[in-house]
């Protein structure tokens, strides 16, 4: 079957297997930063924006996506450079393999949408379901905090 | 994860529609997370529910009303979910799962998947009732919709309501598993009316993932009915749900462990609707 949707800003047209999942199409399409960690929901590698709402690639059907806007980690960096989450991570040393990374920034994006001001309980929570095996969690919750500040202040000029 | 034998994903143009093409054997999907995960034996058609206008939630005497493709973010971020039974559900849904989940189950989805769950036994608790369409519209509580095993036919949920219990009531949840993520090794709702001499007017016990779905400890509830709340009360009641919950064991926890769980959260919940409420 056919659809259309839009991958970072950029309209598609594919053909689907009707049981295809979205991580698979958009890996297909050329976004290999989607990553498949588990394929089952559990490790959160695969997170996108649908829509405007972080969920797992993984378990969603490409068919129930024709229409919808989908965002990658890679529209996260502007001609400005690199988003707050981009480069806090950096500078955090929040970064090591890399592998669970552009999940976890789209996590952290539909949160700090959602919740400017997060404390770092809530930014725990929030990334529940996401699992770095080699960095942790101390340097990714501390970036996400300072990218939280900066995305503020800049806000508030 | 990419499935096999989806004969082809149907757009229907209304319930009437879908109603029939599940009766005629299509799996019906709402957010999908479940049935990416348990793909059909043979080759079946797929009905997406997210193109109906089945999303949404409102008040409704005095209780609140559900879409059955409602995501639990949605109902999480609602005010009236919110404030229903002294927040007990909004309590409850933070504990499923992660957020990259919420944001794509649905309440009709969980409800109609019909096992492993933390929401059903909350929902249990607070008397919520369930509307459905095979054909034609239905109503009925869900303790009935589980008993007698509507869930496993072709039918399709449309909403569920949750009343707003009595003015002197409380309510509580207690998820017990290694981390909120994970599925519970076990469950426990309870909600307690007091009459206008404090004293139980209605009981309800219900203990999750034992592992079956949810239990509704009647004997616990018949128990409490027409009694004070002190803590004698309540560590009887406790024990009592210990001894009579279905606990079997599997590769979460053995029926021992679930046992002594029981009566743990049992107490838990209701010093916890004690405290509130003196
Ligand atoms: C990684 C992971 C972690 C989880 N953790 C938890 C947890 O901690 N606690 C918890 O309680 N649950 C947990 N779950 C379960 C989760 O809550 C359910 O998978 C989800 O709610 C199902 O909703 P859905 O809309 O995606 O359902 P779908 O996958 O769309 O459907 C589920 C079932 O219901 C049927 N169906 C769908 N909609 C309807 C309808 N309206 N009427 C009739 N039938 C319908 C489908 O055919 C299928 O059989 C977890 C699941 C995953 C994948």
């Amino acid at each position: 079957m056919k659809i259309a949707l839009t991958v970072d800003g950029v309209r598609r047209e594919a053909e689907i297997d009707p049981g295809e999942c979205v991580m698979d199409l958009l890996r297909r399409l050329g976004s290999t930063s989607v990553k498949n960690g588990c394929d089952r929901g559990d490790c959160g590698s695969c997170a996108v924006l649908l829509d405007g709402r972080a969920v797992n690639a993984c378990l969603v059907f490409a068919a129930q996506v024709d229409g919808s806007e989908i965002r990658t980690v890679a529209s996260l960096e502007s001609p400005a450079g690199l988003h707050p989450l981009q480069f806090t991570a950096l500078d955090a040393g929040a970064v090591q393999c890399g592998f669970c990374t552009p999940g976890m920034l789209m996590t952290a994006l539909d949160l700090l949408a959602n919740q400017p001001d997060p404390t770092e309980a809530e930014v725990r929570r929030a990334l529940a379901g996401s699992y770095c095996r080699c960095t942790g969690y101390t340097k990714p919750v501390a970036a996400i905090l300072t990218a939280a500040t900066l995305l503020r202040e800049a806000r508030h000029g | 994860m990419s499935i096999a034998n989806v004969s082809r994903f149907v757009r229907p143009p209304d319930l009437g529609a879908a109603v029939a093409a599940v009766r005629a054997g299509a799996i019906p999907v709402s957010g999908g997370t479940d049935v990416m995960l348990h793909p059909p034996a043979q080759a079946a058609d797929m009905v997406d529910l997210t193109v109906l206008p089945l999303a949404g939630i409102e008040s409704y005497r005095g209780g609140v009303r559900i879409g059955a493709t409602t995501t639990l973010t949605a109902m999480l971020g609602d005010p009236r979910v919110a404030a229903i039974a002294g927040g007990v559900v909004a309590t409850m849904l933070v504990e499923v799962g992660s957020p990259l989940l919420r944001n794509r189950a649905t309440i009709g989805g969980h409800l109609a998947r019909g096992r492993l769950s933390d929401v059903i036994p909350v929902l249990l608790a607070l008397d919520a009732t369930i509307t459905w369409n095979d054909g034609s519209a239905h109503t009925q509580s869900l303790a009935g919709f589980y008993r007698e095993g509507r869930h496993r036919t072709p039918l399709i949920i449309t909403s569920i309501t949750i009343p707003e219990p009595p003015a002197r009531s409380g309510s509580a949840f207690r998820k017990f598993s290694r981390t909120a993520f994970e599925l519970a090794i076990l469950n426990c709702a309870c909600r307690l009316d007091l009459d206008d001499r404090a004293a139980i007017a209605a009981a309800r016990v219900v203990v999750g993932e034992t592992p079956a779905v949810a239990a509704s400890m009647n004997d616990v509830e018949v128990h409490l009915a027409g009694r004070p709340l002190t803590p004698e009360v309540i560590v009887t009641a406790a024990q009592m749900a210990a001894a009579a919950v279905p606990a079997r064991s599997d590769e979460r926890a053995t029926a021992e462990y679930r046992r002594v769980l029981t009566e743990v959260l049992v107490r838990r919940c209701l010093t916890e609707i004690a405290e509130r409420l003196a």
